[in-house]
């Protein structure tokens, strides 16, 4: 690549992130899924651990729920963005630029993750509060470097399923069921252990699965050398990556067959 | 050069039409669609509603792919070459959509200069010329949302010059705008394309189609009727009158009589407040006004005028002779 190009690359995902910024007032979803979800899914599954009488399990349930509410996020945003996109009749017109749509959709979508922290912060907090859990980060750098690359991570992911808001605007519904295999595979509701073996190679290659592993060993201290957890991660954003790139392919090919860019 | 050719352009849709019984329905936007344009050219498109207008737009700038046939812009494929044609043409679609609403005019035009790829230094210079050629200069700083539509619409156009493309498509561009407005946005048209500027313009309307393009094609049900100059086009109302007669509640069966009669060529109705004006094209001197008079006997009749034809009345004879083949 050549160092312009480069840099055109760079200047169209900066400015897709603060392209997406500003245009993101408080909507209800979002205060839904950053705010109110957490709160009621870490006391869901924290209660539900610590009534099982598996108190261990509380940091791994908090971690869990924060995970969720990142994936969840991200998820219905990256749709969000899309629909949004439809509406006010951009897509047509981004998509007419010489720009990659992934690329710009990979900017907004990353500038949603970012607000997403919020919702681990959110979730920590309830487990203070509501069930007085002694919980303390142990290693804090690690754990930040982890949830960096989980966002980015999960922000990739998102964009796979995204793509299929471009080909109908009914993709609400079946990416909404798509979700929950996402996250029960990843362990994130309940602990892998508990899944059938057959299961295990599905949810290795979901990147929440070692989000959920890092940012545990994080804050408990558990964990040695992190750096291996870690290339995992962005190995695998890589391949959600280049998984994408061939599905935008075939998707936009197939919205332009079918005329549907415009349809809101 | 030629810019656009098209050849046997198709395009259909597929709608599904019932609840319960869900049935696919085909729907024929374009119907064989042959075009040549050529480089420096203002050519203008019109047509009715549906009439394929917006498909073809779409089509040619390559948001929309064809069912079949061929389609060419700068020689270059429009599927295959999708990648050059891209950065050289600019779309501009009439209408308040397709802005982004929560940011500033210059921010828009900002955003989409990179997404456009052109080099900031360039867009630095050019994003004040283009907001000051649509005179958005002084409310450039403000969000979209608090424009009018007439100033949503002229940044458009200059969202749709960012990257001096050298092909223009502008679909309906002063659609919903005041006849000032209309105006000033035609001089800016006319500016583009004495600059050098190929432009495709649709319109619904004659008299701008007339003011500005050196072309025309007239289609109706994805089809074209006719391809002229303005002027060779209204030869083919030019032996003919129109009679203007300003009624109130004309019935059907008069405007059928009407039509029915030998000398008439064609007969359009435009709906006013409270009238209706029956446009009657007739041959010239055939002096068929009490006859017309006549025949509307016992509708309340306001005025009568006869006036030589337009290239509206040109337009309204050649899709009248279409859907009366039907
Ligand atoms: N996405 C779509 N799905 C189904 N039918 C469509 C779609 N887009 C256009 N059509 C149909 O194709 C035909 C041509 O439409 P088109 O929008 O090209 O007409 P137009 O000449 O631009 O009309 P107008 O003057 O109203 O803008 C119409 O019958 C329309 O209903
Ligand atoms: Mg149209």
């Amino acid at each position: 690549m050549k160092m312009a190009n480069f840099r055109s690359t760079f200047r169209i995902l900066r400015n897709s992130v603060i392209l997406q910024m500003k245009s993101n007032v408080i909507s209800s979803d979002f205060i839904s899924t950053l705010f109110i979800q957490p709160v009621i899914f870490t006391i869901i599954s924290v209660g539900t651990y610590l009534y099982g009488n598996k108190p261990d399990f509380g940091l791994f349930a908090i971690t869990g729920t924060g995970l969720i509410a990142i994936w969840n996020n991200n998820l219905f945003t990256s749709g969000e963005i899309i629909r949004g996109e439809r509406r006010t009749g951009t897509l047509s017109l981004i998509m007419a630029t010489p720009s990659s749509l992934l690329l710009i959709l990979l900017g907004k979508s990353f500038a949603n993750a970012i607000t997403s922290v919020f919702a681990m912060g959110i979730t920590f907090l309830t487990g203070m509060l509501a069930f007085h859990l002694p919980i303390g980060i142990s290693n804090p750098l690690a754990f930040l470097i982890g949830l960096i690359l989980i966002i980015v991570s999960i922000t990739c992911l998102g964009l796979v399923f995204g793509s299929l808001f471009i080909l109908t605007r009914n993709a609400g519904e079946f990416v909404s069921v798509a979700n929950f295999p996402v996250y029960i595979l990843s362990g994130l509701s309940i602990p892998l252990t508990l899944l059938p073996l057959w299961t295990r190679p599905l949810s290795q290659f979901l990147t929440p699965t070692w989000g959920n592993i890092i940012l545990n060993e994080a804050a408990s201290g558990s964990g040695g050398n992190m750096l291996p957890n870690y290339l995992v991660i962005v190995g695998l954003s890589i391949i959600y990556l280049v998984i994408a790139r061939i599905l935008y392919k075939r998707v936009e090919y197939l919205a332009l067959r079918a005329g549907t860019l415009e349809q809101w | 050069m030629t810019i656009i050719f098209t050849e046997n352009l198709r395009r259909t849709y597929q709608t599904i039409t019932g609840i319960i019984r869900r049935k696919k329905k085909e729907i024929v936007a374009l119907d064989g669609v042959d075009l040549s344009i050529q480089s420096g050219e203002l050519f203008g498109l019109l047509g009715p509603n549906g009439a394929g207008k917006t498909t073809i737009t779409r089509i040619l700038a390559t948001v929309l792919l064809p069912t079949s046939g061929t389609a060419q812009v700068f020689g270059l494929d429009i599927v295959k070459g999708v990648k050059q044609i891209r950065p050289r043409i600019g779309l501009v679609f009439g209408g308040e959509r397709g802005l982004y609403w929560r940011l500033s005019g210059r921010d828009n035009l900002q955003y989409f200069a990179d997404l456009y790829k052109v080099p900031p230094e360039v867009a630095k210079r050019r994003i004040p010329e283009l907001l000051e050629m649509v005179g958005l200069t002084d409310r450039a700083n403000e969000r979209i949302e608090g424009y009018s539509r007439g100033m949503k619409q002229r940044l458009h156009i200059a969202r749709g010059l960012i990257h001096d493309p050298e092909l223009l498509f502008l679909d309906e561009p002063t659609i919903g705008l005041d006849p000032l407005a209309a105006r000033d946005l035609r001089e800016v048209i006319r500016g583009l394309n004495q600059a050098g500027k190929t432009i495709f313009l649709t319109s619904h309307y004659m008299f701008e189609i007339d003011a500005l393009c050196n072309r025309v094609a007239i289609m109706n049900k994805g089809k074209i009727l006719v391809m002229d100059t303005p002027s060779a086009l209204k030869k083919v109302v030019a032996n003919l009158e129109v009679v203007e007669i300003e009624c109130f509640g004309i019935p059907e069966e008069l405007i059928l009589k009407l039509r029915a009669h030998p000398s008439v060529q064609a007969v359009n109705i435009e709906r006013l407040e409270h009238s209706q004006l029956v446009q009657i094209q007739a041959p010239a001197g055939a002096e068929l006004v009490k006859e017309f008079l006549g025949i509307l006997e016992g509708v309340q009749v306001r005025k009568v005028v006869t006036r030589q034809p337009t290239l509206e009345d040109a337009y309204v004879k050649l899709v009248g002779e279409e859907s009366k083949k039907v």
